[in-house]
């Protein structure tokens, strides 16, 4: 089991490594410019993903932190994409990939439930 | 300043949480509530982005070192993501007092949960998983001899209690190791490392699951988690570190005492005093 799951396991690791890595890499940059700007703190409102990566070009502090965010928030979702094509490809393991299809459709829901508030 | 404190409370939780085999949720949470003064809703909101970042990281260990097991964390996480999803859902409808005495409750079971690990050290029980896994990060060990997946028992109860784990998650912001452990553990038949490492593993995916509705009900507020998120991974590197160094059984002790003593001041919270 251990052998075989060999592919699986180093792709997911490695995704997790780089999404964790380039996560904490722009919070920590976002949050040093904050610091060293003395950005206001009443333009620290909550981005959305297309603000946040606009502004993450231009350097804005807050808009990095929010990419930081959500490429943390990406990263579990992207090693799940990652064990559904190793599970597809390297193992021809149809019953786990299709579990793995599941997870995903049902992480991908949370993105469309209607907000509450 | 306030940044600095908040990373603090990142590292605190971060750190202890490795140390004493708890996800940080439990620190954060309180930290964020009572001293900072913010709404529960964006501390369950920031506590999810922190758990992430724990997850991720120590993910990356139990993985590469095979002491996960992927497949029984994918179809496990069938139920945590679905679970999640409804925690948050629900978190979103509930008022304050309800969450601080739901907290409360869930503080409550895990300083107890924690003293009876105190009570009976050496036996293995299984909430005191997390720490052994955690001590033997470095030691050579892959997925336990004998175990295999197809000798996992209980696979449809399983699968429910993993949906309720994903409930607690979602709704207050926590890993649910607390659920997952012992169902693996006692219930499925898993070998207790597998157990602890396997549930480490789905933290992330779940806690994103519930983090994603927070996001987007604008709960997650930068300035707040970015500290935070930072001060969990550098303080996640330094626990696990320790924890192979240093006994833990006073630390226990003292973080019984505070669970319930915070426990107290949070249900006072939440019955509107």
């Amino acid at each position: 089991m251990n052998r075989d799951g060999m592919n699986v396991n180093r792709i997911i690791a490695n995704i997790l490594r780089l999404g964790s890595v380039i996560s904490a890499i722009l919070m920590l940059a976002g949050l040093f410019l904050f610091l060293v700007k003395g950005y206001p703190q009443q333009e620290a409102h909550i981005l959305g993903f297309p603000q946040a990566l606009a502004g993450s070009l231009a350097l804005e502090p807050v808009a990095l932190m929010t990419l930081g965010i959500v490429i943390l928030l990406l990263t579990p979702l992207l090693r799940v994409v990652g064990a559904f094509f190793a599970f597809l490809l390297f193992e021809k393991d149809w019953k786990y990939a299709l579990i793995s299809l599941g997870v995903l459709l049902i992480l991908s829901a949370s993105l469309f439930v209607p907000g509450v508030r | 300043m306030t940044e600095f404190f908040l990373f603090m409370t990142g590292l605190l939780a971060g750190s202890f949480g490795a140390l004493l085999g708890l996800g940080g949720g439990v620190i954060v949470i309180p930290v964020l509530t009572m001293l900072f003064n913010l709404p529960i809703h964006t501390a369950i909101g920031v506590s999810l982005i922190g758990v992430i970042a724990t997850s991720t990281g120590a993910a990356v260990v139990y993985v590469r070192e095979g002491k996960a097991d992927i497949r029984l964390g994918m179809l496990l996480e069938l139920g945590t993501t679905a679970g999640a999803i409804l925690g948050a859902v629900t978190a979103g409808m509930v008022s304050s007092k309800a969450l601080y005495l739901l907290f409360a409750i869930l503080l409550l079971y895990n300083s107890y949960s924690m003293y009876r690990k105190t009570e009976d050290t050496g036996a293995v029980s299984p909430g005191d998983a997390s720490r052994p896994v955690a001590a033997s990060a470095t030691d050579n060990y892959s997925v336990e001899d004998g175990y295999s997946l197809d000798k996992v028992r209980n696979v449809p109860r399983g699968l429910f209690f993993s949906l309720l784990a994903g409930v607690m998650s979602g709704l207050l912001g926590v890993g649910g190791g607390l659920i997952k452990i012992p169902v693996m553990y006692l219930l499925m038949g898993v070998p207790l490392k597998v157990a602890a490492a396997t549930s480490n593993f789905m933290i992330g995916v779940t806690a994103t699951a519930g983090a994603v509705i927070y996001y987007l009900n604008g709960d997650i507020s930068p300035l707040v988690a970015v500290p935070v998120a930072l001060g969990v991974f550098a303080g996640a590197m330094a626990g696990s570190w320790a924890n192979a160094r240093i006994s833990t059984g006073l630390l226990k002790k003292i973080f019984v005492a505070v669970f319930v003593y915070v426990a107290v001041q949070m249900a006072l919270k939440g019955l509107g005093s």
